[in-house]
């Protein structure tokens, strides 16, 4: 049974008979004028070759309507903001680098390559964009021992959307190619979950293309489509064609620089008064909700306190529970007065200020109005139709009796007071 | 009075009319337990709360499968039911466990249920050392079920993972780098009811092993295996073929079993003409509601669904019409969870429940305690089941009553006639060719992803395939040609976008198939897929396809999408779509070639079919009610073929026409369709047969069996190695039939294969015999 390789190969074609892409002969690799003229430098380290492309940026280059050296400006404070998440004045912006990678493909898994590690970084008064670029499979060992050996100068890694793709795909290659790196030791700031929690109320989609285009004011012109990025270092391999992989890292050149844009963008949502167009974006309530995790309460309270006006009734119901946890019960009570004068019914609104009135004032006519006007409310809503799934309507005539009894009990102490 | 299984047994044995039905009586006699010591090694915490489980000494069984994993050799466990298996893994893996916390263990099951199953079971013996180790022991299920947010702690600390085949090819091996503490410290690799990985799934799994021994190897563990096997004719190989190391048989049970009657019970023939025989499950019914009446309890298998609701509704009035509460009979099928069956299981011991009718699911090592008296309405289909269905009778040192009652199918028949295949040396093996080209191909892909292949390297290391591939390196050539892999350096990589094992199943050989989608209810419902080559003949338009017991119309096959629609209904007939069929060999592997003699050979062919119609047939007396057309179009397989030629003038010789031999052909054919899954723990759709009056290839009479799976799986080999054995049981077959001249349970029905086949068949078997 002597097979030849080409009698295997025509039995396996036999089961396969869809024309699969064809292997095109490669050509000679680009001469250093070629990768000169495109920007990129290879280098010869002992594990292997790759090709680096740097681009500096000075501090007052613009992109995204925000010059760059605004990021530097940026405190530890405003950091914690982003993340919601305590971080250490030593903090500094100069700890960060800016980490986005290209992919052989979207699936992820141990057969997902990375091929192009795009790093941005403030250094001298200057904001650089390196970008490692893998030429081949073999020496893939060399490209990621670059990368971790600038990764080692930082504290943190600004991504978007490194949470779940970039940062778990580079550790895969590490440890495929047993390179030893904890990146459990990095601050990581995900900029994807930031932008979800400041804008997707009203923005819903927060992918960077849109954020671009709705905050940042601008639309790429002739970017590649993500689901051709893969394509392309394919075309390359096959080619051995440097040009091929240009539009490839214009484009990760432009993600990196939109992250530094959307980094100042999310601290300056937190500062409403400073700007309008922002403010009007974002979700004052997600906001609220971060201010109160990092129990900065005056910052939180005031923003609250401004909110009135918007009529953010969930804003405005976390912020009373907030007030009644710490006791501020005035305030309290007059936000949920606020919010029961409103045409729509605000439930819980209800609900607290009958607990109020009667557990905490006493004053079980107080509470009794309320239980009325709710039962109110809801007769109405249910002869529209519209009560919905609206729940405890037993609770609410439990709570009338007891009020109720509270108010015979105390009519009936008055009145043998009086005898006496 | 109530009588006693003693005394019920006494009165069957003088039941003339029972007995005329009797074709065999064995008894197995009882067994006294057989003990050893535990090994010396053990940690004592371990012994302490094994101990306070109240197990003091072991099966000698269990002593050598434990000492064999401890001392890091390879095993294959086989076990008869309830002979303390899995005390047999579990035993040195939580003694690895307790000594080295970082070790690991990873536990394959066929099944989910299965898999969870064990985990129940795993986490009432680690209960017990809560208090004599200092950390916690944790076993987890992973699969498609297991919540997202739990899967990160499960990578991490998960002591035992327990999961299956399909899990660890599309879940874990392509995630490996998600899994490093696992597969750094993995001790141990448990594969349980190994007898279900043959054919084209066991072909998958040995591949897939394959995969996860390339990823141990990558950091640095070796895993020692523990298989665990029904009753099987070679477990020792299957167990090789699937691990592809060399393993220990441990197949002497040190487990005690009191006395065993095993009874095979043939219903009284009704019209000798038409061979037709007294329904089998009204037979089963008669025979199962006497001894719930005399509170002997009872378990019923039935093979499907349908025949479950039938025994359980007519046992339930006969419990009502004794005076009796109905609740006494309980039903069990799949997807019961552990709680229920915990239920049944207390309601058996409290003597509440007195019978249980039951589908397969039960047989499939799912424990709910043992009871007296099994009966099994229908082969199940292989020795293996039904050993285990009548393992579910007979407890401790008490008295058991196993009845097997035949149907009229041909395999049921050749069985019930010929109880010695079964009482003998069990003749089933379990055959993969984990070296099919396509299963190769697919699983190399697979592998490349999670590692890239170094230039030398070879997929397994035993690599001698049917396939005629003997280098790993063509289908890397292949797979760069294809631009699925890139070779840089002195490795080959995974180059495409995709994930290639999303889209390759393990228990199906084709990449394409075809998606039953139920439409009975407003909510469409995807219950199922099937290869291409089987979806020709199973779910054209208007067949009525067999799902789970259950029985649905296919109102429309789209060929196109690939997608069939079908609506659940109740009907007394079946389909049988007639494929035509041309064969073409392509190769000869091996042939006992010699000019005008009887010759067998085996190789690679190319199969055309194009299914052109079906029959409807009726239940029990297999009588043609109608027809109809199929649409479909030809459909080309490569794969690989046995066949037995004659010598050109058999005709002349045996001094028959043309005609008649063809019938006689036609006769023999439809035999060895029905009895060569007794022998490749397969069923009927695993091959296929063609009877050639002469056949183009070599220009004499033949009958060809090609497997209907891409690129065939290994069972012509075996064929042709043991096909003396096909011979004789065909013969016997035809001879022990009831019948006067051919009937659906040997030749096929008359009116198809003509009024002498049945004749002829027997003397070609005869001369097949002796040359
Ligand atoms: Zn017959």
């Amino acid at each position: 049974m002597n097979h030849t390789v080409s009698a295997i190969k025509e039995k396996l074609r036999s089961f396969y008979k869809t024309d699969e892409l064809a292997y095109a002969s490669r050509k000679a690799t680009s001469s250093s004028a070629d990768l000169s003229r495109l920007g990129l430098q290879r280098i010869n380290n002992e594990y292997g070759s790759l090709l680096v492309r740097e681009k500096r940026f000075p501090l007052d280059f613009g992109h995204g309507g925000r010059a760059l050296a605004d990021f530097l400006l940026l405190s530890h404070k405003q950091f914690s903001y982003i993340n919601k998440q305590d971080f250490s004045p030593s903090l500094l912006s100069e700890d960060f680098v800016f980490l986005d990678t290209e992919t052989t493909g979207l699936a992820g898994g141990s057969g997902t390559y990375i091929f192009l590690a795009g790093c941005g970084y403030f250094t001298n008064d200057v904001f650089i964009v390196k970008q490692f670029l893998l030429t081949d499979h073999q020496n893939e060992y060399a490209f990621l021992y670059h990368v971790a050996t600038l990764l080692k100068s930082f504290k943190g890694i600004i991504s978007y959307n490194g949470k779940s793709y970039d940062v778990p795909l580079l550790k895969t290659r590490f440890i495929l190619n047993r390179l030893a790196e904890d990146f459990e030791r990095f601050i990581h700031i995900d900029l994807l979950h930031c932008s979800r929690r400041l804008w997707k109320k009203h923005l819903k989609e927060c992918n960077l293309g849109n954020i671009e285009k709705k905050l940042l004011g601008f639309v790429r012109q002739d970017d590649i489509a993500s689901a051709d990025i893969p394509g392309k270092f394919v075309a390359y391999l096959q080619t051995g064609t440097v040009e091929l992989l240009s539009p490839v890292y214009k484009h990760n050149c432009i993600d990196i620089m939109s992250m530094v844009s959307i980094a100042i963008l999310a601290a300056a949502a937190f500062d409403c008064s400073q700007n309008e167009k922002i403010a009007a974006h974002t979700d004052k309530r997600s906001l609220f909700k971060v201010f109160m995790a990092l129990q900065e309460y005056d910052a939180a309270f005031q923003l609250a306190e401004k909110s009135y006006e918007d009529n953010d009734v969930h804003l405005l119901l976390d912020y009373s529970y907030a007030l009644k946890k710490r006791g501020n019960f005035d305030k309290a009570v007059k936000v949920w007065e606020h919010l029961i004068a409103q045409s729509s019914f605000i439930e819980p609104a209800y609900l607290e200020l009958a607990k109020y009135f009667e557990h905490r004032e006493c004053t079980f006519s107080k509470a009794l109005d309320i239980i009325d006007r709710v039962q109110k409310r809801r007769e109405i809503l249910d002869e529209l139709g519209v009560a919905g799934e609206m729940l405890g309507a037993e609770e609410w005539q439990h709570r009338k009796k007891r009020v109720l009894a509270k108010i015979s009990c105390s009519e009936k102490k008055n009145s043998i007071g009086k005898t006496a | 009075m109530k009588l006693t299984l003693e005394q019920i047994i006494d009165r069957l044995r003088r039941n003339e009319a029972f007995m005329s039905c009797v074709t065999a009586w064995q008894e197995i006699p009882a067994k006294d337990p057989e003990y050893a010591e535990f090994p010396a090694q053990l940690d004592e915490r371990l012994l302490t709360a094994l101990h306070k489980h109240g197990i003091h000494k072991l099966y000698t069984h269990q002593a050598k499968a434990i000492d064999q994993a401890l001392n890091k050799k390879d095993s294959v466990i086989v076990t008869p039911t309830a002979s303390g298996k899995t005390l047999c893994y579990n035993i040195p893996i939580l003694h690895s466990v307790i000594q080295t916390q970082e070790s690991r263990a990873l536990y394959l099951f066929p099944t989910k249920a299965l898999a969870q199953d064990q985990v129940h079971e795993l986490q009432r013996i680690i209960e017990l050392f809560s208090e004599t180790i200092p950390f916690s022991i944790k076993s987890y299920t992973f699969d498609g079920d297991t919540p997202v947010s739990a899967r990160k702690a499960i990578k991490s600390s998960g002591h035992i993972v327990v999961t299956n085949p399909d899990m660890l090819h599309t879940g874990i091996l392509p995630h490996h780098t998600q899994w490093v503490k696992l597969f750094e410290n993995l001790h141990y690799v448990v594969i349980d009811e190994i007898h279900h990985y043959r054919g084209i799934f066991g072909s998958h799994v040995a591949n897939v092993l394959r995969r996860l021994k390339r990823v141990c190897q990558f950091y640095g563990s070796r895993p020692t295996f523990i298989c665990c096997s029904a009753t099987i004719a070679n477990p020792a190989e299957l167990a090789e073929q699937l691990t592809g190391e060399s393993v220990t048989l441990i197949d002497k049970s040190g487990a005690p079993h009191g006395k065993k009657h095993f009874i095979f019970y043939n219903p009284p023939v009704v019209n000798k003409e038409l061979g037709i025989r007294r329904s089998y499950i009204k037979e089963t019914q008669r025979i199962a509601a006497d001894f719930v009446a005399n509170d002997v309890q009872t378990i019923v298998f039935a093979r499907s669904r349908m025949n479950v609701e039938i025994l359980l509704t007519y046992l339930k009035d006969t419990m009502r019409r004794l005076g009796k509460p109905a609740i006494k009979i309980r039903g069990y099928r799949g997807g019961y969870l552990p709680l229920e069956r915990r239920e049944i299981e207390k309601g058996l011991r409290d003597g509440l429940i007195m019978g249980v009718v039951s589908t397969n699911a039960l047989e499939l090592g799912i424990d709910i305690g043992q009871l007296q008296i099994s009966i099994i309405a229908g082969y199940p289909g292989t020795i293996s089941s039904t050993l285990q269905q009548s393992g579910r009778a007979g407890r401790r040192q008490e008295t058991s009553l196993s009845i097997f009652v035949s149907s009229s199918s041909p395999l049921d028949q050749y069985i019930v006639n010929n109880p010695h295949y079964f009482f003998e040396k069990s003749p089933e093996s379990g055959i993969i060719d984990k070296d099919n080209l396509l299963a190769l191909l697919s699983h190399i892909k697979c592998a490349a992803f999670e590692l890239p292949f170094a230039a030398d390297e070879r997929f397994g290391s035993n690599f001698t395939g049917s396939s005629g591939l003997d280098s790993t390196q063509e289908i890397l050539l292949y797979l760069e040609e294809s631009g699925v892999l890139h070779r840089s350096g002195d490795k080959w990589h995974w180059m495409a976008e995709t994930y290639p094992a999303e889209s390759i199943n393990l228990r199906s050989a084709a990449e394409e198939n075809v998606v039953i989608i139920d439409k009975t209810k407003p909510q469409e419902k995807v219950i199922g897929e099937i290869d291409l080559f089987a979806a020709q003949l199973m779910v054209h338009d208007e067949a009525i396809y067999l799902h789970e017991g259950k029985q649905y119309y296919v109102d429309k096959l789209d060929w196109q999408r690939r997608q069939a629609y079908v609506h659940g209904v109740q009907v007394d007939h079946y389909t049988d779509a007639q494929l035509k069929s041309d064969l073409k060999v392509l190769e000869v592997f091996q042939s006992t070639d010699t000019e005008n003699d009887f010759t067998r050979g085996y190789g690679e062919v190319v199969v055309t079919s194009v299914a052109t119609m079906y029959k409807k047939v009726k239940f029990q007396t297999h009588e043609n009610i109608g027809w109809g057309k199929i649409h479909l179009p030809e459909l080309e397989l490569h794969t690989m073929a046995f066949w037995y030629a004659f010598p050109p003038n058999i005709h002349q010789i045996m001094q028959l026409n043309k005609e008649e031999l063809g019938d006689g052909l036609k006769g023999i054919a439809h035999l060895f369709k029905n009895i060569v899954p007794l022998f490749i723990m397969g069923d009927r759709n695993d091959i296929a047969v063609l009877p050639m009056v002469r056949s183009p290839f070599s220009e004499k009479p033949s009958v060809y069996i090609w497997e209907q799976y891409p690129g065939g799986i290994g069972l012509s080999k075996k064929l042709f190695h043991s096909f003396d054995n096909i011979i004789a049981a065909a013969h016997d077959a035809l001879e022990t039939c009831a019948c006067s001249a051919g009937c659906p349970s040997c030749v096929g029905p008359q009116l198809e294969v003509g009024e002498k086949s049945k004749k002829v068949a027997q003397s070609l078997l005869q001369i097949m015999k002796s040359n």
